[in-house]
């Protein structure tokens, strides 16, 4: 009847990527915001948002010009020489970030909940679920993250509120002025966690017909304002709490805040345990957008012209693979996350914005 | 090859190949006889012992067959048989004799008449069973307590007095080479999706089986994901919950033998509802609801839980309480794991048991399994009493799911949970609900997904969900939810 169709609903559209775009800013962001903008930080992920929403303009702009869908627009408007050059680059890229996601997925779990086990075997039950998790295709992604989104938001909300309460107010105080790179600087790391949004433009195929184009988009920018503004909560109660000074020296600071929250006259008086599921959840869904695109690139590049192609299960192994030995380098080789870190900065992201443009400059003068 | 003998003139040869078909069977009677009004028409009388007791009845059928071809001329006879002057309702004409010996297994006689090239089936008391009786696994405290017998008619008699509506149609299919049982699919032709019917005929006829005893049988041959633990057929004995799964646009599958129905398609919400949660104010139902919800994640969840807290995440508890439970734990030489696993396997033999037994019996073993042996068990230092606590709350949580297929999924799958949370505590545990939910989300019934209607609920624009965790008062469910046909879904509306 309707749930064999490879398409899901706006709302599941919505929800998915509010998971996606909170995966690793939630985690990471704020200690990096700290470092890169202390207290200006604060401005950064205003500017993050909006060149977020300037990225979704662009990404309207270009599914108004080509096909609506990037891949289908890589596939028939290149020579197949420049096609296979960006496919395979998509593969490396979706490849990368999710090797890069399973590290810290990883490392999450590891530190927080299992310091004694090996983290060789973590990581691969992470891989093992998130292989059997993508190979449902996008309705089971889809269905997984319809039905936590409460589950993960109102809690998150809550130990949020429940920390706001010792916020310190001079915590504030700014340790430098201000200086336009700061707020640039922290603004684009804003938006370098916004890349969930780049597989929008690869998106149309899984909305019904009805609500292909404005559907999409309304999603995609409620989704950016609602991760926005946890992302604004959350720094501003880690600023209250620690200081930008501290906040900068800590790995996970959210699960740090966590952790001091007491609550008292119950069954439980900590909760940063179990509130560990939030970022299993969001961690979980960012490691399975760039698997799940990563598989899909590595179809297109190895059978350009198979609609539906038998050797699906092959790809998703290889890109599994590929990205858990890339989590496990970045694991015990440190010096390769700067590396990785450069590539995002100044080619990865970049990239990510020059490809729609070009494709949309290129279609409209093929018009 | 199936042989087909056209039902011959003379009868002996009829006689001959009907012997032929049915060997020596005792409880098979034959009887010969002489009828007419010149004792000169030879007939022949085939039915099964027990299922056939009227014959000497007047009032019977049969018993008026015999008393009328008595008083007919032997000319007259066939003409009275093929114009049926005898008045008799329930009579069917047969041209061969395997169709004939076929059909006297359904309980009725077949009769055979000299010259007359036709065998007759008339119906009598049919086979020996149970009267309509109370359902025994969903009570329920308001509404009516009639349950389903194990005779298909009965039940489809049941429907018929809840639904009489001249849209509800009653397909017939048989099942089982040897078996033929009869399965009828029930279902209202406005509400019910054509597509879902060709669906479900079509998974029917998929397999050739033997024989087919009960609707489990045809569950498990017409499910999609064999391996899966969820139930993905709803089941219940009783015919208001039918009839409602009916007015929903669902179609019921009723097996003969069998006093358990199908329904069919489901979702996780039709799992954990009752009936009497419609025939009660939303504010009692919706809280009976969300206890049902709490109880089938803690069924499933609880002694993982439990295990992860103790033994990997101690800094959650309070100091207090996690000394009460370290103290509980003193003297316990097995580790908490295996004391779990111990307690919760007790718990699956003593409720195996108590099904087995007789119902007194039954019921005995539950006091001794659970008075006694589990307060010898924490005497002689073999588990904890938090960790009684904790399996015999999981057991209760698992008593409040209203379906025993779901709640079994359930309890199955809470050892899968148990192991991974002793294994790699809250992240394991994290990993196993994880699964579940792939699992889950990846699941469908008939194209129906199984996580409706929290997931794909805007499918139809929202509605399903007000009867879904909370249901919203009678008079705000106006529509039907999403299996009805599309131009069929509002169910109630004010009077103009």
């Amino acid at each position: 009847m309707f749930s064999n169709n490879d398409q899901i609903s706006r709302r599941q559209t919505f929800r998915l990527f509010t998971f996606d775009l909170m995966g690793i800013s939630l985690l990471i962001v704020p200690a990096y915001l700290a470092r890169n903008s202390g207290v200006w930080g604060i401005l950064s992920i205003f500017l993050g948002i909006l060149l977020g929403l300037g990225y979704i303009a662009i990404l309207y702009w270009l599914s108004r010009r080509g096909q609506g869908d990037l891949l289908l627009d890589i596939q028939t408007g290149f020579p197949a020489w420049a096609r296979d050059i960006l496919l395979f680059w998509l593969v490396l890229h979706c490849v990368l970030i999710a090797g890069f996601c399973g590290f810290v997925f990883g490392d999450l779990m590891k530190e927080s909940l299992v310091p004694e086990e090996s983290y060789v075997l973590i990581l691969a039950i992470l891989f093992l679920v998130a292989g059997y998790a993508i190979s449902g295709g996008i309705e089971s992604r889809g269905r997984v993250y319809e039905i936590l989104f409460w589950f993960v938001l109102i809690p998150l909300a809550i130990m949020l509120f429940m920390a706001s309460g010792e916020v310190k107010s001079e915590h504030f105080v700014p340790a430098e002025n201000f200086q336009w790179n700061m707020l640039f600087s922290g603004g684009y790391l804003v938006f370098i966690m916004e890349m969930p949004l780049f597989f929008g433009a690869f998106f149309k195929k899984y909305l019904p017909e009805q609500k292909k184009k404005k559907g999409l988009f309304s999603c995609m920018i409620f989704a950016l304002l609602v991760s926005g503004a946890f992302l604004l909560a959350e720094y501003v109660i880690l600023l209250g709490n620690f200081g930008e000074r501290s906040l900068a020296t800590m790995p996970y600071p959210a699960v740090t805040l966590m952790s001091t929250i007491q609550i008292t006259g119950g069954f439980v008086k900590r909760l940063d345990a179990l509130m560990l599921g939030i970022w299993f959840f969001t961690l979980f869904a960012l490691l399975n957008l760039f698997l799940f695109h990563g598989v899909e690139f590595l179809k297109a590049l190895a059978e350009p012209k198979e609609a539906n192609s038998r050797k699906k299960r092959l790809y998703l192994v290889t890109i599994l693979l590929m990205a858990a030995v890339l989590a496990l380098i970045f694991a015990y080789l440190p010096e390769t996350r700067e590396w990785f870190y450069n590539y995002i900065w100044y080619a990865g992201t970049p990239l990510t914005v020059l490809i729609p443009v070009i494709i949309g400059i290129w279609k409209g003068r093929q018009k | 090859m199936v042989q087909n003998t056209k039902i011959s003139p003379h009868l002996d040869k009829n006689i001959e190949r009907f012997k032929e078909i049915y060997g020596e069977s005792a409880d098979i009677k034959m009887k010969e006889m002489v009828l007419g009004k010149d004792e000169n028409v030879r007939c022949f009388l085939a039915y099964i012992e027990v299922a056939f007791a009227s014959g000497m009845l007047k009032a019977s059928s049969i018993g008026r067959l015999t008393a009328y071809l008595e008083t007919l001329p032997k000319e007259k006879i066939n003409e009275a048989l093929d114009q049926n002057t005898m008045g008799l309702s329930d009579m069917t004409l047969f041209d061969t004799v395997e169709e004939a010996a076929q059909m006297l297994l359904t309980g009725d006689a077949i009769f055979f008449v000299d010259g007359y090239t036709h065998a007759l089936k008339i119906a009598d008391k049919g086979y020996p069973g149970m009267s309509v009786k109370e359902s025994d696994s969903e009570k329920v405290i308001r509404g009516s307590n009639e349950g389903f017998s194990d005779s298909i008619k009965v039940n489809t008699a049941l429907i018929r007095k809840r639904l009489r509506s001249t849209r509800l149609r009653v397909k017939e299919l048989h099942c089982g080479v040897r078996s033929h049982t009869n399965v009828d699919l029930v279902y209202s032709e406005d509400l019910a999706s054509p597509k879902l019917l060709q669906k479900i005929e079509k998974r029917l006829n998929e397999y050739e089986i033997d024989g087919v005893l009960d609707s489990g049988v045809i569950e498990q041959l017409a499910e999609e994901k064999w391996y899966s633990p969820f139930p993905q057929f709803q089941t219940t004995q009783r015919p208001d919950r039918a009839v409602m799964a009916i007015l929903e646009g669902r179609v019921v599958l009723l097996c003969d033998n069998s006093s358990t129905a199908l329904i069919l398609p489901v979702d996780v919400n039709s799992f954990l509802k009752t009936t009497d949660d419609y025939y009660n104010r939303f504010e009692v139902a919706t809280f009976a609801r969300i206890i049902r919800y709490i109880s089938a994640v803690l069924s499933m969840t609880l002694p993982g839980l439990y295990l992860a807290i103790t033994n990997f995440h101690t800094q959650i508890l309070p100091t207090p309480l996690l000394l009460s439970f370290w103290e509980a734990r003193l003297g316990v030489p097995f580790p908490a794991v295996l004391e779990v696993i111990l307690m919760e396997m007790s718990f699956e033999l003593l409720r195996e048991a108590g099904i087995r037994l007789p119902g007194a019996m039954g019921n005995t073993i539950g006091i001794v399994g659970g008075l006694i042996i589990g307060q010898a068990a924490v005497e002689a230092n073999l588990v904890s009493p938090i960790v009684v606590i904790v399996v015999a709350f999981t057991a209760l949580c698992s008593f409040a799911v209203p379906n025993e297929e779901f709640a079994f999924a359930s309890r199955l799958l809470k050892f899968y949970i148990i192991l991974l949370s002793a294994w790699l505590g809250y992240f394991g545990f994290m990993v196993g609900m994880v699964t579940i939910l792939i699992h889950l989300s990846r699941l469908k019934s008939f194209g129906i997904p199984y996580l409706m209607p929290f997931t794909a609920g805007d499918l139809n624009q929202g509605e399903d969900e007000r009867d879904a965790l909370i249901r919203l008062p009678l008079k705000w469910l106006k529509k039907r939810p999403v299996y009805a046909q599309r131009d069929q879904r509002t169910k109630l509306k004010r009077k103009e």
